[in-house]
């Protein structure tokens, strides 16, 4: 297989998260892009398992995307709770804690 | 690696009694419908005392390192430390959250701690990157949750959600490092990783696996430049919680990264060999990292007007001291033929994590004591405290001297451990900004003491009516319990330092 290939692309997933978080001030765009880092990683964790022939990367990967649907739907519960109190979904108008 | 059998399920026994606690509190607040707090409260010390108990018992033979689960947690002295202090701080988080937490489901609160003490418990042990990484996250979300407990408060759900976004954008980061390191060495398993990457050598990619886990760690223990959340969490948050935000999640955060470096990146280990050039590059990483964090904690401390708020970037500052420890590795010379290094510092990170605790968690304590009196987190809310409730003014008092390190209190001996080991490891420049940043921290903790000592209530607040002057029972006694901790700890403080120092020698590094 060719190693690379995945790793590219996995590189360009995180990446891609990487400045959705960064730039992107929606909460739910957010969400969705540390959602592609994880992917990212988790494609580049199965890639180098496969190529080392060795079933660690590929356990971390299951574990991984187990925790990162916990962490969404905690998120998503809180984006719930929050849209009651502000009704924005702008991170910027979050602005009652500062200092 | 070894065999995994049943038996290995006992050694864990602590994690699955305190586990246990948390689904059994969310079935009994399902099922009876009830919120009877002290029958949550008994479930849920019960389970702390029986899991300390258990764990007091059930130690290795020969007082070594145990590998359980073919090497993924290990049983050994360091994690005893550990999952003793995060015992005790869970239930005192129990304890401050049962008394004068209205509108909030509190067995619901209780079991979110008790999840969350289960996950911290795993950290101490934790010696491969798949459970290591559970471990954070098992401790991690359910303090998002606990952050956003009083829903309807728009300050609460606003440090929820940043905390969140940024805490799981971490966890990417970090996910991300442990990938690439795993695909460059091969394994997972901590104790192997330091010999793969001599093996591998500090190669452009593997110092780039290590930077992304560096910065992964860096906002879980809130590092500056990766601590914004950090204030915006601890203000948020209810105060009783926001005690145990500060203290819990941090201090595991910081074993954890003990561990990795300690016994990953071959900070320790006399006979096992590193690589010079990965360890020397990353101790210089985490101490240029303490002394950004120790600058901007302190500094920006200064201008606080929120107790809790002060108290976060305190904490940052704190973040800091511990890590000059980590950064303190000194090179030994072996007669094996290649680089060695001796963990200096280490001892003096436990010993100072375990006074931290104790200081900064009774310090949220009395706030959320002086909330309830006045309805202020504003440290002009802590005017006229002496004259109002003593028992939480001297203890704040305390609490204050002792995270200043003013001697004899233990915040003293804490930085003193670490000057010495920061001084013998070459690193003076670094012992000298913690030296003076510690002077400036003087400035904002003793300006609440002068608050609760000097000023007497003025006619402003009294036209507001007379704050109240009740402090709970409960609040007394962890109050109580907290201070006199960092009160005796400064007397025997020596004896704390010793096991700290048994517990690196027994621990797997």
């Amino acid at each position: 297989m060719d190693l690379n290939a995945y790793l590219v692309v996995g590189g360009l997933l995180f990446s891609l998260g990487v400045l959705g978080t960064l730039l992107r001030r929606n909460i739910i765009v957010m969400l969705i892009s540390i959602e592609l880092m994880l992917n990212g990683a988790n494609l580049t964790l199965a890639a180098f398992s496969t190529f080392l022939e060795d079933m660690a990367g590929n356990v971390m990967v299951i574990f991984s995307l187990t925790v990162a649907a916990a962490e969404v739907a905690v998120g998503l519960a809180i984006l719930v709770a929050l849209s009651r109190v502000f009704p924005v979904v702008n991170i910027d108008q979050l602005d009652d804690l500062r200092g | 690696m070894g065999e995994v059998n049943a038996a290995d399920l006992t050694w864990i026994l602590p994690e699955i009694i305190v586990a246990g606690s948390a689904m059994l509190l969310l079935l009994w607040t399902a099922i009876l419908r009830n919120d009877d707090r002290w029958w949550s409260v008994s479930i849920a010390l019960g389970a702390n005392a029986t899991a300390g108990i258990v764990m007091a018992l059930r130690q290795p033979i020969d007082g070594g390192a145990l590998e359980i689960f073919s090497g993924q947690l290990v049983i050994d002295g360091f994690s005893t430390f550990f999952r003793a202090l995060f015992l005790v701080v869970g239930s005192l988080a129990v304890l401050t959250v049962a008394q004068r937490f209205e509108r909030v489901p509190f067995t619901e609160t209780a079991a979110t701690l008790q999840f969350s003490l289960s996950g911290m418990l795993l950290m101490a042990g934790a010696v491969d990157w798949v459970t290591a990484f559970i471990a954070l996250e098992l401790m991690a979300v359910p303090v998002y949750v606990l952050t956003a407990m009083t829903r309807f408060r728009r300050d609460s759900v606003e440090a929820a959600m940043k905390y969140l976004v940024l805490g799981a954008f971490a966890t990417a980061v970090l996910v991300y490092g442990i990938a690439w390191t795993y695909g460059l060495t091969g394994t997972t398993y901590f104790p192997e990783l330091a010999e793969r990457i001599m093996t591998v050598g500090a190669s452009p990619w593997m110092l780039f696996a290590i930077g992304l886990i560096l910065v992964g760690f860096g906002f879980k223990v809130a590092a500056v430049p990766f601590h914004a959340w950090t204030p915006d969490a601890y203000q948020g948050a209810p105060t009783p919680l926001a005690a145990f935000i500060s203290v819990g999640p941090k201090v595991a955060a910081v074993a954890l990264l003990a561990r990795v470096v300690g016994l990953g990146f071959g900070f320790q280990g006399a006979d096992t060999g590193a690589d010079p050039a990965v360890v020397l590059n990353v101790a210089l990483a985490i101490a240029i990292i303490a002394s950004m964090t120790m600058i901007v904690g302190n500094l920006v401390a200064i201008s606080q007007s929120n107790i809790k708020r002060m108290l976060g970037y305190s904490s940052i500052a704190h973040t800091g001291y511990m890590l000059v420890g980590l950064a303190a590795v000194t090179r030994v010379e072996a007669d094996t033929g290649f680089a060695s290094f001796d963990f200096v510092g280490l001892p003096s990170v436990l010993f100072y994590g375990f006074v931290y605790a104790f200081m900064n968690f009774g310090a949220f304590a009395v706030a959320h004591v002086v909330e309830y009196q006045t309805g202020s987190n504003e440290i002009s809310a802590f005017r006229g405290l002496m004259q109002r409730s003593p028992l939480p003014a001297a203890a704040m008092a305390v609490f204050m001297l002792g995270l200043t390190g003013i001697p004899p209190l233990t915040g003293f001996f804490g930085k003193l451990y670490i000057l010495q080991a920061a001084v013998e490891s070459d690193l003076g420049w670094l012992a000298i900004v913690l030296v003076v940043t510690s002077v400036v921290s003087a400035f904002y903790y003793l300006r609440v003491i002068v608050q609760m000592f000097m000023s007497d209530p003025d006619a402003e607040a009294a036209s507001d009516g007379e704050p109240s002057a009740e402090v709970a029972d409960l609040h007394t006694a962890v109050i109580t319990a907290t201070a006199g901790a960092t009160l005796a700890l400064g007397i025997v403080g020596g004896g704390i330092l010793a096991w700290a120092q048994s517990s690196v020698a027994t621990g797997l590094f």
